[in-house]
């Protein structure tokens, strides 16, 4: 078993903070074991000098040894009595101070003012300890000696060291539990992240169907989303790349074979009239710059993907550009017999744009909107909405299948395939569009009826103007 | 979790419940009877903060919905 493991690392930590927590407990726990049977043992031989004290005061002699013998008997303690000079005068038997012996000044005086005296003391000889009780005997209001019985605290000791013993016996069940819980707690937590490590070391290795299962609400299922999300981005890249790969292949290849097909039928002289040359000429000529057409888009496309297209960003006037656009097209919808509309607001606000991507874009979606419709008319409308402007290119053409308007602006996709080389187009105008129009702050949206037409929807955000601008535009 | 984990995660429980038990028996040592009761007793006690948590995890989700 490795010990840089999580599983480890966690429940280390849990089992360490858990003994930080058990030990200084079990501390107290004993302290207080041991402070109570002191305090009681305390509290009772207390409680008996204090009554022998007031009986021997009521007694004639104090030196009665059957008496202080029946006493020490019957409370299972040692009692030692000393007169008003603090000498030994009686004692029961085994206690440890001998008749004549005396106590000490500081005692004497203490107990003279009425003062108790407490304590533990070590019989020398049996090395037992005691814990002491004395209290004064007064006669009337004179000091005429002390009581002081000793109680051996051998038997506390024992108690303690019992419980004591339980006590570590139970704080090591405790720890047992705790290291079980411990375990499988560290393990339900390290289990997910075992999971995303395999499950991202699979997605490294190619394998892009791998997701994660884990749907926790917390940070982990944030983070499984998070990979399983990355998984399908790079799953969409990939299918993306092969498919624009495909695309980009084929989309060569249709124009190259017609101008090897026509240039090799010019060459070799197969043609039967003049005018049958021209026509393969211009079919020649017209491929050319079809497949210059593309190759130029690609690598615009390209650039922009790569964020190296520069704008040469400025303030424009939206009417002029949306013109520019419908003059430069409008032959095109006089050919085909559609109607070409524009409904500008008036005193629209400034666009901070670059011009001439603007015409492109919407060059590109009229052109779009002209090749795609047969009959009735393209419109473009710019109005403000708001903070924003909004700009929209409307046919009454073909039409987008809904379940095919999510991928209208992906590179060489198009809605009517079979008919790609009838309608025109590199397939790429789209792709263009929408890199444009995001590149300059905006968002493109389309919406569509199948046989009633389409309608593509710009929004550029309002920028205001500061002063010197103004003067600079003015 | 492996099976041999979950035997060894037993086996650490069951000798935890059982340190447990005897310490809270044999400060006062009686019949088997008391051992048992004691022992179900501290499985209680150890129930009761599960069955807390699980109420409590219960009442959270229900206020989420």
């Amino acid at each position: 078993m490795r010990i840089n493991q999580i599983v480890i690392k966690l429940g280390g930590t849990i089992l360490f903070l858990f003994l930080m927590v058990l030990l200084p407990l079990g501390f107290a726990i004993d302290r207080m074991f041991t402070g109570f049977y002191y305090n009681e043992v305390q509290t009772q031989i207390d409680q008996l000098s204090l009554r022998y004290a007031g009986s021997v005061a009521h007694m004639n002699s104090m030196h009665s040894a059957g008496m202080i013998e029946m006493m020490a008997d019957f409370s299972n303690v040692k009692i030692v009595i000393v007169n008003s000079q603090g000498e030994v005068v009686a004692r029961s038997s085994g206690s440890d101070l001998p008749v004549g012996t005396k106590i000490s000044h500081q005692d004497l005086l203490a107990l003279s003012k009425g003062e108790s005296i407490r304590g533990e003391m070590v019989d020398p000889e049996t090395s037992i300890r005691y814990l002491v009780s004395g209290n004064s005997i007064q006669s009337g209001l004179s000091f005429s000696g002390a009581v002081y019985v000793f109680s051996s605290v051998e038997g506390i000791h024992q108690s303690i060291h019992k419980v004591r013993n339980m006590l570590i016996l139970s704080g090591i069940g405790a720890l047992f539990l705790a290291f079980g819980f411990t375990y499988v707690f560290s393990k339900k937590i390290a289990n997910p992240l075992l999971q995303m490590e395999q499950a991202t070391r699979q997605i490294a290795k190619g394998d892009l169907d791998t997701r994660v299962t884990i749907t926790s609400n917390d940070e982990i299922g944030s983070l499984a989303k998070a990979i399983n999300d990355l998984a399908y981005d790079l799953q969409k890249y990939r299918d993306s790349r092969q498919e624009f790969f495909a695309n980009i292949s084929h989309e060569l290849r249709t124009p190259m074979t017609y101008l090897e097909g026509y240039t090799k039928v010019v060459k070799d002289g197969l043609y039967q009239s003049e005018e049958e040359k021209d026509r393969y000429l211009a079919i020649i000529h017209d491929e050319s710059i079809r497949l210059s057409g593309m190759i130029t888009d690609l690598f615009e496309l390209a650039k922009m993907e790569e964020g190296k297209i520069g704008l040469h960003l400025e303030w424009i006037d939206l009417s002029e550009v949306v013109e520019s656009a419908i003059q430069k097209t409008s032959l095109k919808a006089k050919e085909k017999g559609l109607d070409l509309r524009q409904h500008i607001q008036e005193e629209l606000p400034l666009l901070y744009c670059d011009g001439q991507r603007l015409t492109q874009i919407f060059i590109n979606l009229i052109d779009n909107a002209i090749r795609y419709t047969e009959a009735g008319f393209v419109s473009v409308r710019a109005w403000r909405d708001q903070d924003h402007i909004k700009i929209t290119v409307e046919d009454t053409g073909i039409g987008i299948p809904d379940n095919e308007l999510d991928n209208i602006f992906d590179r060489f996709y198009r809605v009517e395939k079979s008919r790609s080389r009838q309608y025109g187009g590199t397939g790429l105008g789209l792709a263009i569009v929408k890199n444009l129009v995001e590149l300059q702050g905006g968002a493109i949206e389309v919406r569509s009826t199948l046989g009633k037409g389409t309608c593509f929807e710009i929004t550029f955000p309002v920028i205001t103007m500061n002063n010197d601008e103004l003067e600079g535009s003015a | 979790m492996k099976r041999i984990e979950w035997l060894i995660v037993s086996i650490m429980l069951v000798m935890g419940l059982l340190c447990l038990t005897m310490s809270a028996t044999l400060i006062n040592p009686s019949s088997m009877q008391a051992y048992f009761d004691n022992f179900f007793q501290i499985c209680i006690w150890i129930a009761i903060p599960v069955i807390a948590a699980a109420l409590l995890y219960m009442f959270i989700r229900s206020k989420k919905k």
